[in-house]
């Protein structure tokens, strides 16, 4: 296979089935140590029937919808990552975005697309502080983001006594929340494909270097990259409160599993790829859905997470997408 | 907890941390998966501290010892992701710490074996443990054979041409470093209070701790200083009265800005995967 877009699916796809390979094995072990003996039914019915079909209970318009917000996020970190930097604050951001989004629905009762602007903006100004700080002080965008999406989520604890938590109002929003995602994720891939931003942003991802001899403001392209970036995860975590996915203010459980980590190990499958990421924040919805459904004794959701960080790590060690691990 | 307490294992959480970074870092390795290393230290240390001291204490580190070379084995190559290994193995080990906590229904824990008396006074067993890794630390890395060689894995150029063994180097210390991680967890987890989940992991310690190691270029006596101002900026909310989550959030943000203001100069040269 001499196709790079084949070699990066195939890695793509060795990543996904040695994670689940490892956490098949993790299952197992966990399993005997619940139970105190070995039952391959119980680790066939309770936990891999339940993983590889549970994604499908609500039928395949529900899980669409419910992928959307995964997405976004997944876009978002991908969008970074073309340029060579490594988004590690999507749970920051998604936090901070259905937050925003709770607030602006209860407050002022704006109809669902304006509190979905909110959000989006929430996270394109938090976005905007990282990006801020690489453009001026070169920050390390990986650490500094990290450190932004635990300083967000210590900050919305901090005001936790004020904000009382309501669900959302909002209809059933499945279909326009799949328009949003797919029309997104096809705007993403073209600009970064065929426009001069997308252009630049790519270069920076392959080379800080020759994007500079190229006259690139590599600083102001980089700063643009983390903002947009903020801006979907934002709108991730709006997007998942107005369809009722976010039940209580979002709290540090977030901060290491969770969307974060799910949208991370979308663009990790998808090498950076802003429609691979979309596909494959499907995939990794459709594996989290179906962890949602094991309730045996043995196993619980947080296997679920367990496995996707597996899979994260194989993306990781088997050098996948290597463009985000390059000198930005 | 009284207020001394609740300082002294903060800081020396964070200097361990900090100590643990800064020596992987000097061998090559970013250790993004601080975070986990502490929780898994922290979490073997908490299940045994009804033990007496001796027990606990090298056990988390040898927890922490093993959790760094399960994350880093893989990684000993070159052009392998560290940042994005590091916080797939954080989540990992949150998860897996979830499931531990579940599998043995809850975990208690006590602070008692923790103290000792020192001039009628009770200090915590992690301040002196503390500074006499800073001084091995120290020792080790800037005036033996073997920091010699481990800083040679971590500069450009070509170690194994010295007659460097490279991986088999920057695995030991990594396994130091784990080492030093997983002491400084179970300092981390017992300062952070009774309302500690496992999802929370070291509470955003390891990343402070990683971020200090960065600002301080790697330095012993430079994380020490950062270190203390930390606690210091800390204490003195907590002297205040900030509520909890400003109590934990506090280092974090000053931690950003100290990184920031470092820049990225004069830091040895990149091995591995940069971010």
């Amino acid at each position: 296979m001499r196709n790079k877009g084949f070699r990066s699916f195939g890695r793509a796809l060795l990543c996904l089935c040695l994670g689940l390979l490892l956490g098949a094995a993790a299952m197992i072990g966990v399993s005997f140590l619940a139970l105190g003996e070995f039952r391959w039914e119980t680790v066939c019915q309770e936990g891999l029937l339940p993983l590889f079909t549970g994604g499908w209970r609500d039928g395949p318009l529900a899980l669409l919808g419910r992928a959307a917000p995964d997405v976004l996020l997944a876009l978002g970190i991908s969008l970074a990552w073309q340029g060579g930097m490594l988004q590690l604050g999507g749970a920051g951001l998604y936090a901070l975005g259905a937050a925003a989004a709770m607030l602006c629905a209860s407050l002022t009762g704006l109809p669902w697309y304006a509190c979905l602007g909110v959000s989006a903006l929430a996270g394109g100004l938090w976005g905007a502080v990282p990006g801020l700080m690489k453009k001026r002080l070169r920050l390390r965008e990986a650490l500094g983001t990290a450190l932004t999406a635990w300083m967000a989520i210590y900050a919305l604890q901090a005001f936790s006594g004020l904000i009382a938590w309501e669900q959302s109002p909002m209809p059933d929003l499945f279909v326009p929340a799949l328009l949003i995602a797919g029309a997104l994720a096809l705007l993403a891939w073209l600009s970064v494909r065929f426009t001069v931003p997308g252009l630049d942003l790519r270069l920076l991802g392959e080379s800080e270097k020759t994007a500079r001899y190229a006259g690139v403001d590599t600083g102001k392209t980089a700063f643009w990259a983390l903002c947009l970036s903020g801006l979907l995860g934002g709108a991730a975590g709006g997007l998942d409160y107005l369809l009722g996915g976010v039940h209580q203010l979002p709290d540090l459980s977030l901060a290491l599993t969770g969307p974060g980590l799910h949208g991370l190990a979308a663009a990790a499958l998808a090498g950076g790829h802003p429609l691979g990421a979309a596909i494959a924040a499907v995939a990794v919805k459709y594996l989290s859905l179906g962890v949602g459904a094991m309730n045996g004794a043995a196993f619980s959701p947080e296997m679920g997470e367990a496995i996707l960080a597996l899979i994260l790590y194989c993306c990781a060690a088997l050098a996948l997408g290597r463009k985000g691990g390059r000198k930005a | 907890m009284t207020f001394a307490a609740s300082l002294s294992l903060f800081f020396a959480a964070l200097l361990l941390g900090a100590l643990a970074a800064a020596v992987a870092r000097r061998g090559g390795m970013k250790l993004y998966a601080l975070e986990g290393i502490m929780l898994c230290g922290g979490l073997t240390g908490v299940l045994l501290s009804h033990e007496p001291v001796w027990v606990s204490l090298p056990a988390a580190g040898g927890a922490g010892m093993a959790a760094a070379l399960l994350w880093g084995a893989p990684l000993l190559r070159k052009r392998r992701n560290q940042a994005l290994a590091g916080l797939a193995f954080n989540g990992f080990a949150a998860a897996g710490a979830m499931i531990a906590a579940q599998l043995i229904g809850g975990v208690s824990y006590t602070r008692k074996s923790y103290w000792l008396e020192i001039a009628g006074e009770n200090v915590t067993v992690f301040l002196p443990a503390a500074l006499g890794a800073l001084l091995i630390v120290w020792l080790l890395v800037h005036h033996t054979r073997f920091g010699l060689r481990l800083r040679l894995c971590g500069q450009s150029g070509a170690p194994e041409r010295m007659g460097v063994r490279v991986r088999w180097t920057r695995g030991l210390g990594l396994a130091f470093s784990g080492l030093l991680g997983g002491i400084g967890g179970l300092s981390a987890l017992l300062s952070l209070g009774a309302g500690w989940r496992m999802a929370w992991g070291a509470g955003g310690l390891g990343y402070a701790a990683l971020a200090l190691a960065f600002a301080g270029k790697h330095g012993p006596f430079r994380v020490l200083g950062l270190a203390l101002l930390l606690a210091l900026l800390r204490g003195g909310a907590e002297w205040l009265g900030a509520p909890e989550s400003v109590l934990f959030g506090l280092p974090i943000l000053a931690a950003l800005i100290l990184l920031a203001m470092a820049g990225r100069k004069r830091l040895p040269a990149e091995q591995g995967e940069d971010v």
